[in-house]
């Protein structure tokens, strides 16, 4: 084993390029945005933690002595609220897209930094609203604000509610619009579409999503508001509205929204398949052709979340139909994964751990969702636990490992440090432990007939909701310890290297952290990516260099 | 060429240092917004399909008490806008001071005109009991569905009204820069972006006069 | 008067055509059908402002293809989301 070089950080770099605070609030670089982002996101998913934590320790007993069931109903509200709008969508786009979206296509910046600035004003404004709703007393609709009960009946905040989603789309169109542009009109020259990395692929499918969906998500919610607060709406049976109009338009957006959760973390996970295998992705142009082909196939499903709400049978049968086809997208790129790994030469760092568990779990998530997709299953087994276990395997199991290995790939890019690396596998063990522990059980239980959104329950599934409640604690340890000590390796870590991983994507061909412009001179690309067997010694290193240019 | 025609060169900002690059981004992007536009809108065409579909003697009905008059007069009035801020733009784009403004308040007040109409327009449905709410009666097979119309009418036009009044304050915000400043001839990319929105504008109209004026025109 | 400004007039007077033929159908007695013409008449209109006062037509094809974009992505929303209503019986 070669003794490794030592490094020392770049004199001049994105992080220490200005340092008043005044410079980071106002800044335009893509990479402190990513980390305005990172300290946002972190704060809503504590938020939507601890509501969880308090709905797992009221379902510890069958007839829930903590809370009310109007209180209840406001937690697992804001659970979902948070946890969607506040975390899940932004997390992969918004931290490690906009970090690495110029730096992977070699630009200086996204295409309108300051466009990418206001959309994290923006997100934080559209967050205000959204805590102040719930510090106001809170919303018990469900994240799924179905109506009448919404635009009517509800005595929560509601309006406050919707308003703060209303504006944190905005967020997501802005970021979405930003992309689609820097994709189209800043790849270096050489980079031609089938040379870019898999996450740019991804990011981009995502943003189409962005684009397409979040105005529909919008209206939807300013016509809830509007009934609310004149009393005319159209969503009210007593004038000859649809309440289905309302699930069939907040639908429309809310499918495509759960491909803006996975599709990025799949992304993710090709990166990490092909950084921890040292192999090109088996595949490539199937997995382009697969990202597109979710973003598309996921906008013609949204149906199979009402076969019972009162959709015709005949339309539940071609959402049925359509929803099958979605998972084929899906499943060529597990198999492109796995084929990726087939004779690479794998070492088990910690993102591949997470990307593994990613596969596994994803997989499982993805399978039960071919069973909701089956109209007489779902007529058994919908609004049970089994729908809360299906999509926590595709969130939590699937975008938010992704999510944190790709933290954990990218940290040394980011920071200019590394992890330690015992302990952050250890760390990823006990999240799947955990995870499982958790969710599993309820699988079965939902199954078994127990039915979501309800905290007093028959005696006879405590047993699965103890079991249950008790993974927590696990996957809390999960999440705290990166935390904790990626947060210390932020400031105390291993100086990293510009590439510590040896992989050839052209941000790995730049300091660590990088400059602020990215690129000392813009890149001119030349082969494709994850070029792993075009090395000048034939050994399965890049040569490292310490300007980054 | 007139004597306070700009000729010196487009602002450039990071990350671009073309005019040619820049100016088909920043076109792009807004063609991306307008796409974002397309589908907010049209998520209310939606409900409008859905009505209209389930309840569609209420919606004739209903449709006998507009003015097909005043919404044919009001599009006349937004397309000659709409040229006229095509014209705007080229006008920029040549580095035009004057024929700019001139086609920007011709602009401004064909947009104040229709905003005026309109205004008319609704003040006739609130004197006619039309306006959705505690006060709404209709004489008719099914008063409650063709009150889904109106709610549909004053939602679908009122949230274009509001682009429009949007539209009014940029080309006013613009044409007071402009005319104080010969640095917005340095950033004709505003002008053309400004353009397309309006013309968007404009698009949606061309779909609400037919779907609300002229359903079952007396 | 240049090649550019009458050209912006003709498309001006072609939407002005349109308008007046959009509205003449309207009274034509074709029962609740008259939003056929009316919609294909709008679509006229629409195109010729996308192309001309939009200046699609002498634009890249990214950028035409982002003008129908959104246009495209409504109606798979309108057509799925009617399929549901037509295929329910709904009261009367």
């Amino acid at each position: 084993m070669t003794t490794q070089p030592v490094h020392t950080l770049p004199p001049k770099n994105y992080l220490n390029a200005k340092e008043t605070v005044a410079s980071w609030f106002f800044t335009h670089d893509h990479k402190r945005i990513a980390l305005l982002y990172l300290a946002s996101i972190t704060f809503f998913f504590f938020i939507g933690g601890i509501a969880a934590m308090l709905m797992r320790l009221e379902l510890i007993h069958p007839r829930g002595y903590l809370f009310t069931s109007d209180t209840y109903n406001k937690l697992f509200t804001m659970h979902g609220v948070i946890m969607v709008w506040f975390f899940l969508i932004p997390a992969i786009p918004n931290v490690l897209g906009n970090f690495l979206l110029p730096l992977m296509i070699g630009a200086k910046d996204l295409a309108f930094p300051r466009l990418n600035l206001i959309s994290w004003y923006v997100f934080m404004f559209g967050g205000l609203f959204a805590v102040a709703s719930i510090l106001f007393g809170g919303v018990d609709t469900g994240w799924t604000f179905y109506t009448p009960y919404s635009s009517t009946y509800s005595n929560g905040w509601v309006i406050a509610m919707a308003v703060g989603i209303f504006i944190n789309g905005f967020s997501s169109i802005f970021t979405g619009l930003n992309f689609i542009v820097t994709t189209h009109k800043l790849r270096a020259p050489g980079m031609t579409w089938f040379r870019l990395p898999l996450f740019v692929w991804t990011l981009y499918s995502t943003s189409l999503i962005f684009v397409l969906a979040t105005p529909v998500l919008a209206i939807t919610l300013f016509l809830v508001a509007l009934e609310r607060l004149f009393g005319v709406g159209i969503f009210d049976p007593h004038l000859g509205g649809d309440p289905l109009l309302f699930q069939h338009l907040f639908w429309f957006y809310s499918h495509p929204a759960v491909y803006i959760m996975v599709l990025p973390a799949m992304g993710v996970v090709s990166e990490l398949m092909a950084a921890f295998a040292r192999k090109r992705i088996f595949g490539y142009n199937f997995i382009v052709y697969a990202s597109l082909g979710i973003a598309f196939l996921g906008f013609l499903v949204w149906g199979h979340h009402m076969f019972v709400s009162g959709e015709s049978i005949y339309a539940g049968m071609i959402f049925s139909l359509l929803s099958f086809f979605v998972a084929v997208p899906s499943a060529i790129k597990v198999f492109n994964w796995t084929a990726t790994l087939y004779k690479g030469t794998i070492t088990f760092d910690t993102p591949l751990l997470y990307a593994l568990g990613f596969v596994a779990l994803f997989t499982i998530g993805g399978m039960t969702g071919l069973m909701l997709a089956s109209l007489a299953v779902d007529v058994h087994v919908t609004q049970t636990y089994f729908v809360v276990a299906h999509f926590h395997y595709i969130m939590v199991g699937g975008a938010v490992m992704a999510y944190l290995g790709g933290m954990h790939y990218w940290f040394p890019k980011i920071t200019g440090r590394m992890y330690p690396e015992t302990l952050a596998r250890w760390s990823a063990v006990i999240l799947f432990v955990g995870f499982n522990m958790t969710f599993f059980p309820q699988f079965i239980l939902g199954y078994m007939g127990m039915p979501r959104r309800y905290h007093v329950y028959p005696e006879e599934f405590q047993m699965l909701n103890v079991i249950s409640t008790l993974g927590t604690p696990l996957l809390g340890i999960g999440y705290m310890l990166p935390l904790g000590y990626l947060g210390w390796a932020s400031f105390f870590g291993r100086i990293a290297g510009p590439n510590p991983w040896r992989a050839p994507g052209l941000e790995w061909q730049t300091s660590s952290p990088p400059p602020e412009h990215n690129f000392s001179a813009i890149p001119v690309v030349t082969t494709g990516p994850y070029a792993y067997d075009l090395l000048p010694d034939g050994s399965k290193s890049f040569t490292e260099s310490d300007d980054g240019g | 060429m007139a004597d306070n025609v700009s000729t010196s060169p487009e602002v450039l900002n990071f990350p671009f240092e073309e005019p040619a690059h820049q100016r088909e981004t920043a076109l792009f992007g807004m063609w991306v917004f307008l796409v974002t536009e397309v589908l907010f809108f049209g998520g209310m065409f939606t409900a409008y399909l859905v009505y209209r579909y389930s309840h569609l003697q209420a919606f004739l009905e209903a449709g006998r008490h507009q003015e097909w008059y005043l919404g044919a007069l009001n599009t006349a009035v937004l397309m000659t806008s709409g040229f006229t801020m095509a014209l705007a733009v080229q006008a920029a784009r040549r580095g035009d001071r004057t024929w700019l403004l001139r086609l920007f308040t011709m602009t401004w007040l064909l947009g104040a005109a229709f905003l005026a109409i309109e205004g008319y327009e609704y003040h006739t449905k609130f004197v006619e009991h039309l306006v959705p709410g505690n006060g709404f009666a209709f004489t008719g097979s099914d008063p409650a569905a063709a009150q889904l119309f109106f709610v549909l009418y004053f939602t679908m036009t009122g949230m274009h009204m509001f682009h429009m009044f949007i539209g009014l304050m940029l080309i006013l915000f613009f044409g007071l820069w402009t005319a104080g400043s010969t640095r917005p001839m340095h950033k004709p990319n505003c002008f053309e972006v400004l353009g397309l929105y309006w013309a968007f504008v404009d698009i949606v109209w061309l779909f609400l006069y037919p779907l609300f004026y002229l359903v079952n025109p007396s | 008067m240049n090649k550019s400004t009458i050209e912006h007039l003709k498309i001006l007077a072609s939407l002005f055509l349109l308008l007046a033929l959009t509205t003449a159908v309207a009274f034509v007695p074709l029962g609740s059908w008259n939003w056929i013409p009316n919609l294909v008449l709008s679509v006229l209109m629409t195109g010729l402002i996308i192309l001309f006062f939009m200046r699609v037509r002498y634009s890249a094809p990214l950028i035409w293809l982002t003008s129908v974009a959104g246009f495209v992505w409504l109606s798979l929303l309108l057509f799925l989301i009617i399929l549901d209503y037509i295929s329910r019986p709904w009261p009367q």
